[in-house]
């Protein structure tokens, strides 16, 4: 039903169709980019000296860094590291966030408000700040930055999830389940849950952008992902130091962050469209 | 409204508290000992020993929960071990850049952003309705690092129009020396008649306000486009149309009024935001505040600072929100009622 939906819209978009594909793309990238790449073990730590910092050409189309390795490789290399650790983090996200907005939403009281406050207290410190005193304690790696962002995001999944538990709880086949002795554990599994999970698709899908922006920033300022594992935000902050003099060593990866994020956000907002009933 | 205010800053107040309870149970959360983690890489057993004696790690850990609390209440932050100062003193140090640097772009993200809102409100799917449209999303889509870079790059390198980094030339520094009052410069300079200093902190400030804004501006303007045209749709706004008041005027006096107050909230968000985004940008343009302090000694794995930042960045944006509800509780009194509750924190 939904991938009859898609289809649909996406005749009827065409930035949305555009996107969808770019989105497709990218992902097939993170599985087989290291095949497609001209020079792979340019991307993992391999060194050409003699060709260092070569312009855009035919040879090397986005030109090569100062340690004469190609652009174009590292960053195709580098789409599996992004997106599977914009995937751990998202995941992680759910797994706490939406346990966390069932149990808030279904129980009432003390344990509801207990999380709801808890929640509350992780969203007032502002973005990227928890995540990165976490970083500090605990060391980084792309693991533990992925852990640091999903800690510090869970209360945005678990308000969604509680605000709409509460609104499902009260239809009559819940009461039903109720009055036939069913348990908790089940009703939420079986009533509850199915019916309240769309607007989290819905938020996992706009919000994957933005994680992309957040695990490249952090790479970027050093945090998160180490050399030699090829990554975009890690590839820009290896040409901090040159380039103003090579703009190309700067310019294409920096752009393609801003392409990915921009396609991702593109198709989010799409699906919002799409499975958003309120839009 | 006494009762809210009461309510709202007793809320705030527990907010804070449960920060200082969270930080210090993630610091007892870390792998490994603690003095060693305050004293650096490779301590000498004379020295952990000591260690644990100074930081009252061989007392109950609610005693060492009392001592903590107090210590920051009192501003007492520890030393860093980077600097080996006292981590308030450099804090309060880096304050007025930071304090600069966001208040600077805030002012910038809320009336840019205000403005472009209103006149895409004004004539949707006009010319400038359509340029907002895909700037806000390219804005929301733009890594601030690489926009940071290609500002240098461009306006720096290229065009010299704009100095590369830093918060004062040196020729400026050398030849129009500014006295620190507040600390913040644009204020100081005004202050000195010093209006060489001046221009020079302006276009200093140029660059890291427009990186750092471009998201939030484009943020707000979305968010006041779309409070802006419900308002025009209103039925008063058709029937003070009817009873002949021009749709300028119309426009300008009473919708504005009406939209403008949803964005309040958004303003909290921004400053948010505005905070997050202080470690790339402070970084990048060596701007010496809090955020690449942060990062610095989160560099040199200094907890301390790190420790200090973060509690000061998060007690200030409870403290900013608390002054948000406030506000939006005269402006809107069914808040203050109960009739309504703002989206706490956006």
């Amino acid at each position: 039903m939904i991938l009859s939906r898609l289809y649909r819209s996406c005749k009827k978009d065409f930035i949305f169709f555009l996107s969808t594909g770019v989105v497709a793309i990218l992902v097939v990238l993170s599985i087989v980019g290291p095949l497609l790449a001209p020079y792979p073990n340019d991307a993992y730590g391999e060194v050409h000296l003699e060709k260092k910092l070569l312009p855009p050409g035919l040879t090397h189309v986005f030109g090569t860094d100062f340690l004469g390795r190609d652009i174009l490789s590292q960053i195709l290399c580098g789409t599996r590291t992004d997106l599977v650790a914009a995937i751990i983090t998202v995941g992680l996200t759910v797994i706490i966030g939406v346990p966390l907005g069932l149990a808030a939403g279904y129980a009432r009281g003390f344990t509801s408000e207990t999380i709801m406050r808890l929640a509350d207290l992780f969203v007032s410190f502002p973005p990227l700040t928890l995540p990165l005193f976490l970083a500090a304690l605990f060391g980084s790696s792309m693991f533990s930055l992925a852990t640091a962002l999903a800690i510090s995001w869970w209360p945005w999944y678990a308000r969604i999830v509680r605000s709409q538990v509460i609104s499902v709880r009260e239809n009559v086949y819940v009461e039903a389940a109720e009055a036939g002795g069913m348990s908790k554990i089940w009703i939420l599994r079986k009533h509850i849950l199915p019916n309240s999970i769309s607007p989290i698709i819905v938020q996992v899908s706009m919000d994957f952008g933005y994680v992309i922006l957040a695990i490249s920033a952090f790479s970027f300022l050093g945090f998160g992902v180490k050399p030699p594992i090829p990554e975009w935000g890690l590839l820009l902050s290896s040409t901090r130091a040159y380039f103003l003099d090579y703009w190309w060593t700067m310019f294409f990866p920096g752009f393609w962050i801003f392409l990915a994020v921009l396609v991702f956000n593109l198709v989010g907002d799409g699906l919002r469209d799409l499975l958003d009933p309120r839009v | 409204m006494i009762r809210y205010l009461v309510a709202r800053t007793l809320l705030s107040v527990l907010l804070l508290l449960l920060v200082a309870v969270l930080t210090f149970v993630m610091i007892h959360l870390v792998p490994g000992d603690q003095a060693a983690l305050w004293l650096g890489p490779r301590p000498t057993p004379e020295q952990l020993s000591e260690a644990r004696q100074k930081l009252g790690l061989n007392k109950p850990i609610y005693e060492q929960f009392y001592i903590y609390l107090d210590k920051v209440v009192h501003g007492d932050l520890g030393i860093s071990l980077r600097t080996k100062r006292a981590v308030a003193d450099e804090l309060r140090e880096r304050f007025p850049a930071t304090l600069e640097l966001v208040s600077g772009s805030l002012l910038f993200a809320v009336s840019v952003g205000l403005l472009i809102g209103y006149l895409s409100a004004h004539k949707r799917g006009g010319l400038i309705d359509a340029i907002s449209r895909v700037l806000s999303i390219s804005g929301v889509s733009m890594p601030i690092f690489w926009l940071a870079l290609v500002t240098q790059l461009l306006f720096s390198s290229e065009l010299s129009l704009l100095p590369l980094q830093g918060r004062l030339g040196d020729e400026v520094l050398r030849h129009y020396p500014l006295a620190r009052i507040t600390g913040i410069y644009t204020i100081d300079s005004i202050l000195q008649w010093n209006w060489t200093a001046f221009g020079d902190v302006i276009s200093h400030l140029a660059g890291p306000v427009f990186c750092l804004t471009l998201s939030s501006t484009s943020l707000i303007s979305r968010m006041f486009r779309s409070s802006m045209i419900e308002a025009l749709e209103d039925r008063y706004v058709t029937a003070l149309q009817a009873i002949g008041i021009g749709r300028r005027t119309v426009g300008s006096k009473f919708a504005l009024r009406m939209a403008i107050i949803p964005t309040i909230t958004i303003v909290g968000l921004t400053y948010g935001y505005l905070l997050g985004g202080s470690f790339v940008i402070e970084s990048i343009f060596d701007w010496p505040g809090l955020g690449k302090f942060a990062v610095d000694s989160l560099l040199a794995k200094d907890i301390p600072s790190v420790l200090g930042v973060t509690l000061l960045y998060a007690s200030s944006y409870i403290g900013i929100n608390l002054v948000i509800d406030i506000v939006y509780g005269l402006v809107d009194p069914r808040i203050v009622r109960g009739q309504k509750r703002r989206i706490y924190y956006g």
